[in-house]
């Protein structure tokens, strides 16, 4: 090893906590940035493979029970490849908590299955009275082969034999959506009285003509006298969480380029206190004969060492996380993530963010660091001729704080003697105020959000029906419950315009609670007419008395806007129109009275009796053949305040990590102090002060800053936060901007208590020189 | 090109250093200093050469000057045909790798490095020495200065007089004809001082040209040449070393 090659090395590793910690920085960021890259390039290879290869029907419609008859009508259609009759059922499955919902699949063939392909890894297909489960379904209930497991059917129990477990790609996670199981067609619809099949694959022969198909096909089915209720076209075995799944990965990318930025911030601290702590070495290099190049060479050296660690470390790190995450993921989707790969252009991608960039960023501060002279290096620290520079700032200090006793005077006039070191740990601790800031507001808002979404709806307990069914047979059987104050049912669509998929929602009178912006609110009479949210008409500009076209997979409409109102419901989508009963039932060609939801008030408010009504709901549904998820609106509450909870977790992780940086760059720039101002230090002890005096100089100065970094994190932290909660909404969910001014309190709080923190070892270090080791050489 | 040359090693008649009314001025806020005044001398080669002077005198900016690692305000300094003045500090700090050996009173050495590579990063710097023969080399310099054994210790592990023999290690490691030396013994004991100076007198019976500021009036009377400054500017001078020019 050459003895430049030793002192890069030396440099690196003589300041192991400084070194240490700006690696973790690179790591982090490199980390952040191979965990994603793994993750979503693994994940969208399976989600491709998987719809490629399990046989997904070209369209899948979901009807009201219909005879044999229906699969040679629609075999008889044009582009019609193959067309297979299923029966589903949404079953009450009993297990040891109480019970579950099991999505059964009715199919008349298990030899020669073309759609939504199977394994069956354990046991055989089920013959009469027998149950092929989902390795899913255990998370739910335990079971074996040969074990036998209970619906409830109507109220009655039905004992069915386990004949074997399946594996299906596609199927989610049972703690997500509920288990999955697959049973002999003519048993499933014997048990349910069921007069025929209610689902229909189809292949067609021009994939591209799909939605044209689709239409005919729906035609076809309506004009027999079978209702078709759901429809799904193409393949896409994520039902569109794949574009969660991106929102989430862009989110993830946006907060690893923070750690990123931030590194490179701990790096320039780093570099340009070493530099500063190098000076007589740099001069004594110059002096021995090295040229500028060679010096900045040498600290390049440096910096890259920090920079393969880093990348090792973080490369390392994140494929273990994204194989973790590809596995985990995997899991919850159903999906087989394949063998592991490592894509070419992500391992330049790192290369380039861990190494090269850090060396980039590291030019400047060399360019700058090395420009002394081997005199100015080797003469030492005297009286800088550059404090005349800074004569403005001394005089502001001298009237800001001239009342202050001389020792703090000291600290508060040292703000900004390193100049640009002041303004590197400003930016700093500005950015962890602002990371800080904007991670609160994004809580806010998300709080606020949840709060207002449910707040709209006049309801303790929400009823989701599995099928739709007639308001007049579901409204008096639940109406009967002891408990119950009102009924609120509805219906609920998710058609598409040209500018994203909105919700179509049926609000009816006193279960929903309108904040009319412009225009009016429905009444009875109204046909065509829809009232949309405010996201709506900001994201499209469309105004009251213009016209809303949209359309779902079969049918499509164009309809009168009447109104605007304040909504915050489909924060993932578009936005929210409201329109009636009638005439959402009548855009999807469904009866004119049927619902698939029921919001229900109770007459008590206290949460165990609204609990126990959602439990009688859920029974007397079940035993009257109408499986629904029943839950209260502290559920609802909770559940999504749990679906929040890893992004909080990894927000809070970001802060972690700013807030880190910002101590390091602080540490540094006192510590430095502390190295720089050794004489004055000694001066100061010879003059009496006594360490607790000393530390008071320098603990002013940490608090001094931490306040001017509040005040910048202030003037940045506003409109990051409102850019960081913008970015939320374009990716992932709409989420209003809520900013709470208290917000800033406790920002002052986290930075002093940062500084503070960072400032304790360079204070304690200050406090303990000696003099005649300061004024030795003096 | 002028970066790339070497001094011609100077024969004993030579001179090898030649200022003229060089003069330092420093200003601060319209208040100016003089440091140095209209100083004119020759360093003869092969000379132990002092410029003596109490505290003040300028004598260390004088010697600075003459090595390029100062710039006076007026005046020529010609280094064995080389104008320091208008050179750049790139072109200084290669010139000074090849040629001149620097000592400097606080010794300087890297804290980080052992002294055996404080020695090797002068070779490094250098390039005067092919990669292979480094070692050989640097266990030579620390030979000539009796630190044989020293080689992988640390300066910290060193006393006050080792670590200024590794500094005249290090100085000698690419074979410099001079050797400028800041009060070399200023920050030693008596005894070690002496046994410092005594090497480096011996260098100038191998051929080395050596500079040294003192303002031991015992020391600079071992000198073979000297100038003696007072409020910077030369109060007297002998020289015993016969120079051509």
């Amino acid at each position: 090893m050459s003895a430049l090659g030793t002192k890069a090395i030396k440099d690196v590793t003589r300041r192991k906590l400084r070194s240490g910690l700006t690696v973790v920085g690179i790591a982090l960021g490199v980390m952040g940035l191979t965990a994603v890259g793994i993750t979503s390039n693994q994940l969208n290879a399976a989600l491709q493979a998987t719809n490629a290869s399990i046989g997904l029907p070209d369209i899948h419609f979901f009807t009201s029970p219909a005879s044999p008859a229906a699969v040679d009508l629609l075999k008889r259609q044009p582009n019609v490849k193959q067309v297979e009759a299923e029966t589903e059922v949404v079953a009450r499955w009993t297990t040891s908590t109480g019970h579950a919902i099991l999505d059964i699949q009715g199919l008349p063939d298990f030899r020669h299955r073309e759609f939504k392909k199977f394994a069956i890894t354990a046991g055989q297909a089920p013959g009469p009275n027998e149950i092929l489960m989902e390795r899913n379904d255990l998370p739910l209930q335990s079971f074996h082969v040969g074990d036998r497991i209970e619906l409830q059917v109507n109220g009655a129990p039905v004992s069915l034999r386990v004949s074997g477990i399946s594996q299906t790609a596609g199927v989610v996670s049972a703690s997500m959506a509920g288990g999955v199981a697959y049973m002999r067609q003519s048993d499933l619809e014997a048990i349910y009285k069921l007069p025929g099949s209610n689902t229909f694959n189809v292949r067609l022969q021009d994939y591209g003509q799909r939605t044209t198909s689709a239409k005919q096909l729906a035609h076809a089915l309506q004009a027999s006298g079978v209702t078709v209720l759901f429809t799904t076209i193409g393949h896409d075995i994520t039902h569109g969480g794949g574009a969660i799944l991106d929102g989430i990965f862009t989110i993830m990318q946006v907060l690893s380029a923070i750690a990123l930025l931030l590194s490179i911030f701990l790096l320039l601290s780093t570099i340009t206190t070493l530099l500063a702590e190098q000076v007589p070495v740099i001069g004594t290099m110059k002096a021995i004969g090295a040229s500028r190049a060679q010096v900045i060479r040498n600290y390049l050296l440096g910096v890259s060492i920090y920079g393969v660690i880093g990348t090792l470390i973080g490369f390392s790190l994140g494929l273990l996380i994204g194989s973790f995450a590809v596995g985990a993921l995997g899991s919850l989707l159903g999906i087989y993530a394949g063998s592991f790969f490592v894509p070419p252009a992500l391992l330049v991608e790192v290369l380039v963010v861990g190494v090269a960039v850090p060396m980039l960023t590291a030019i400047w501060p060399l360019v700058s660091g090395t420009r002394v002279t081997v005199q100015q290096a080797i003469s030492g620290y005297g009286i800088e001729k550059r404090a005349g520079r800074r004569r403005i700032w001394l005089r502001v200090a001298g009237v800001l704080f001239g009342f202050l006793p001389q020792t703090l005077q000291l600290g508060a006039r040292n703000l900004f003697r390193r100049r640009i070191r002041a303004l590197l740990t400003l930016l700093a601790l500005a950015l962890s105020g602002a990371a800080f800031l904007a991670i609160q507001t994004t809580s806010a808002s998300f709080n606020y959000l949840l709060d207002r979404s449910l707040a709209t709806y006049h309801a303790d307990i929400w009823a989701m029906l599995n099928n739709p069914v007639p308001a007049d047979k579901v409204v008096p059987l639940i109406a009967g419950l002891r408990g119950v104050d009102q009924i609120y049912p509805g219906t609920m669509s998710f058609p598409t315009t040209q500018w994203g998929q909105v919700e179509l929602f049926a609000p009816v009178s006193g279960g929903y609670r309108q904040q009319l912006l412009e225009g009016r609110w429905l009444s009875a009479d109204d046909t065509n007419a829809v009232v949309i949210n405010e996201s709506i008409a900001q994201k499209t500009g469309l105004k009251v008395n213009d016209w809303i076209s949209f359309h779902d997979d079969l049918h499509t409409g164009t309809w009168h806007i009447i109104g605007i109102v304040r909504d915050y419901a489909n924060p993932a989508g578009l936005g929210v129109m409201l329109a009636p009963l009638s005439e959402i039932n009548a855009f999807r060609h469904w009866p004119n009275n049927y619902v698939d939801h029921l919001l229900i008030t109770s007459t008590s408010s206290r949460e165990a009796d609204i609990d126990s009504l959602s439990k009688r709901i859920d029974d007397l549904l079940s035993l009257n053949g109408m499986e629904a998820m029943v839950s209260t609106t502290a559920q609802q509450e909770a559940f999504s305040q749990s679906a929040f909870l890893v992004l909080y977790a990894m927000f809070y992780s970001v802060v972690a990590i700013v807030a880190l940086v910002g101590a390091i760059g602080l540490f540094n720039s006192l510590a430095m102090g502390v190295v720089e101002r050794r004489r004055e230090i000694g001066i100061l002890r010879s003059m009496g002060a006594t360490g607790r005096k000393v530390a008071q100089v320098f603990l002013t100065e940490a608090i001094g800053l931490g306040v001017v970094g509040w005040l910048t994190a202030v003037l940045i932290g506003i409109p990051a936060a409102y850019g960081f909660v913008a970015l939320l909404s374009q990716v992932l969910l709409r989420v209003p901007f809520v900013f709470n001014p208290m917000s800033l309190v406790v920002m002052l709080a986290f930075i002093l208590i940062v500084a503070a923190l960072a400032s304790l070892g360079p204070v304690f270090g200050a406090s303990r020189v000696k003099i005649a080791s300061t004024l030795r050489y003096e | 090109m002028l970066m790339a040359r070497t001094i011609e090693r100077p024969t004993a008649t030579d001179t090898l250093l030649r200022a003229d009314s060089i003069s330092k001025v420093i200003g601060n806020n319209g208040i100016r200093t003089t440091i140095l005044e209209d100083i004119s001398f020759v360093v003869p080669a092969r000379s132990l050469f002092a410029i003596n002077g109490p505290s003040g005198s300028g004598k260390s900016t004088l010697l600075n000057m003459l090595t390029g690692i100062d710039r006076p305000t007026s005046g020529r300094i010609d280094f064995h045909g080389h104008q320091l003045p208008t050179m750049s500090e790139n072109q200084l700090a290669r010139w000074r790798g090849r040629n001149v050996g620097i000592i400097f009173q606080f010794f300087q050495l890297l804290p980080t490095l052992t002294a055996a590579e404080n020695i090797e990063l002068a070779l490094e710097l250098g390039r005067t020495v092919p990669h292979g023969q480094r070692k050989a080399r640097v266990q030579a310099c620390l030979t000539h200065v009796g630190l044989q054994d020293y080689g992988r210790r640390l300066p910290s592990q060193l006393s006050g007089g080792q670590q200024q023999r590794v500094a005249v290690a290090r100085a000698l490691a690419n074979d410099p004809p001079v050797l400028v030396a800041d009060e070399p013994t200023g920050n030693l004991d008596s005894k070690t001082a002496h046994q410092v100076f005594d090497l480096l007198q011996e260098l100038t019976e191998r051929g080395k040209s050596v500079i040294f500021v003192t303002h031991d009036r015992d020391l600079a009377a071992r000198a073979t040449d000297r100038i003696d400054l007072l409020d910077g500017r030369i109060v007297s001078a002998t020289f015993r070393t016969e120079a051509r020019s």
